[in-house]
């Protein structure tokens, strides 16, 4: 046994199977991607049904009334919103022509697909990139209501399917740990994003979950997370755990929003707090049909004044 | 003993097939299936890629239902799965005994690895931790690992910030 430990402990290690530079390929992928973002920012919450994708979707539009280019990954794979609020559920990326990008149609036979066939990141350097030759390595995001840029698991999903993964250990929590961690980084680094001024990042629930962490390794230059919350207590306390677990990562806290503060009364006045919206059946069903609110209804209001506040919090 | 070929064992694995030429003796190793699904789920191909990954290849190729009209094109797995399986070849090479010679040799090689380095750890300068501190955390061991084994390659009992120019090139 001791022959085998010393045989194990000498055995050098050699990137014959070239996973290292593939890994390094990965990465450099994505931080070239992310360097045409100007800002980055988490919009997450401990606590689930907060509201969290309208408060994205809301600031995506009122940053775009700004005129800033705006672009939102739905970051919850396994219950993506954010094309449906935002009168795009049934588009996708293996749909008809109709969803062809700016890049034009592939060059393929399917006809189906939106793929882009320029270059992959064609400022990368040398050696990193190799063998593109103009094959689809990028994707187009979908353009929805004022030119807001929305990748989202629904685009590759139907729109009832759950996510299901392939293989025999498609339920084991580590190895689905991995394969969203390394789905999150397909959606960013193979996304098209282009030149944006914002990026939001629309984080699934969970307090202390893999997610924003999985994210962070790959934009550790990002601005900082938004928390989402209501007036209730359960709501509150959970989201402080969220905040300190973003603190505890490292990732500044922007502030919070205080989501249906109409229905729980509101959380004690805070510096962080950067506004409150009131539960508004007007803002549900424009979220349920898709159909954006008009700039100059109250909550679109209350999130031109949210935005403004975030401005005067980023550099 | 020589490696003889590859095989897919229905697409949730592999056997990989050594021979010798002196006692005909064959074996085979089979991955394990749940490794291998750990592997894919780096989104990396063994042995290096000759072009780019596909858009969402990953993602694509993994999901297993419910996906959205032909998705976005991302080919199968071309290779054959029709060869000999590798419970028959298993089953052939069994009553003899391939890993005498294999265990040696590997012996050899790391008393000659350790002889070379002196079995002396290897140090880092603060300018070259500093450096490493820049490579992404997913990867940063495996780049010491490999940083530390040029190092012991060109009889260096340090890595610098020389050094780490030279991995650099090399590696990136």
């Amino acid at each position: 046994m001791t022959e085998l430990k010393s045989i194990l402990e000498n055995i050098t290690f050699k990137d014959d199977a070239k996973v290292q530079k593939q890994l390094v390929d990965q990465i450099l992928k994505v931080k070239h991607r992310l360097a045409q973002i100007r800002h980055k920012i988490f919009v997450m919450s401990g606590k689930g049904g907060v509201g969290k994708s309208t408060v994205t979707v809301q600031l995506a539009l009122a940053l775009a009334r700004k005129t800033f280019k705006v672009g939102i990954l739905d970051a919850d794979l396994n219950g993506p919103s954010i094309p449906h609020m935002l009168g795009l559920k049934d588009r996708g990326w293996g749909l008809g022509a109709s969803t062809l990008g700016s890049s034009g149609a592939p060059t393929g036979t399917r006809n189906s697909t939106r793929l882009s066939e320029a270059p992959i990141v064609p400022e990368l350097r040398e050696g990193a990139v190799e063998g593109a030759g103009g094959s689809r390595t990028q994707i187009d995001p979908v353009i929805g209501p004022l030119g807001i840029k929305v990748a989202s698991m629904a685009f590759l999903i139907k729109e009832t399917a759950p996510v299901r993964w392939k293989g025999p250990m498609d339920l084991t929590p580590v190895w689905l740990g991995m394969m969203e961690s390394s789905t999150l980084r397909e959606f960013l680094g193979d996304v098209a994003w282009g030149d944006l001024d914002f990026l939001l990042l629309d984080l699934p629930p969970g307090a202390a979950a893999d997610k924003p962490p999985a994210l962070y390794q790959y934009m550790p230059e990002m601005d900082g997370a938004l928390l989402v919350t209501t007036g209730s207590q359960v709501a509150q306390s959970v989201v402080e755990r969220s905040k300190q677990y973003a603190l505890d990562l490292g990732i500044r806290v922007l502030g919070v929003i205080q989501n249906l503060s109409n229905l729980f009364g509101s959380a004690a006045e805070n510096e962080e707090i950067l506004g409150r919206i009131p539960y508004d059946p007007q803002l549900a069903t424009s979220l349920d049909t898709g159909t954006p609110l008009p700039k100059h209804h109250p909550v679109s209001r209350l999130f031109e004044n949210i935005a403004g506040k975030l401005l005067k919090l980023l550099p | 003993m020589g490696f003889q070929k590859v095989e897919e064992t229905g697409g949730i694995g592999l056997g990989i097939t050594f021979h010798c030429p002196q006692c005909q003796a064959t074996f085979s190793m089979v991955t394990n299936p749940g490794e291998t699904q750990m592997v894919q789920a780096l989104g990396v191909t063994l042995g290096g890629r000759e072009t780019q990954p596909a858009a969402f290849e990953l993602t694509q190729s993994m999901l297993k239902t419910g996906v959205r009209g032909e998705g976005l094109g991302v080919s199968k797995n071309p290779q054959a799965q029709d060869e000999k399986s590798v419970k028959d070849t298993l089953k052939e090479s069994m009553g003899k005994c391939p890993f005498a010679n294999t265990v040696a040799d590997m012996t050899a090689k790391a008393d000659a690895v350790q002889q070379k380095s002196g079995g002396q750890e290897i140090l880092w300068t603060d300018g070259a931790l500093r450096r490493l501190e820049n490579v992404p955390l997913p990867v940063r061991s495996f780049a010491k690992q490999m940083i530390e084994t040029m190092a012991r390659e060109q009889g260096k009992p340090k890595v610098d910030e020389i050094l780490m120019d030279e991995a650099k090139t090399r590696f990136m």
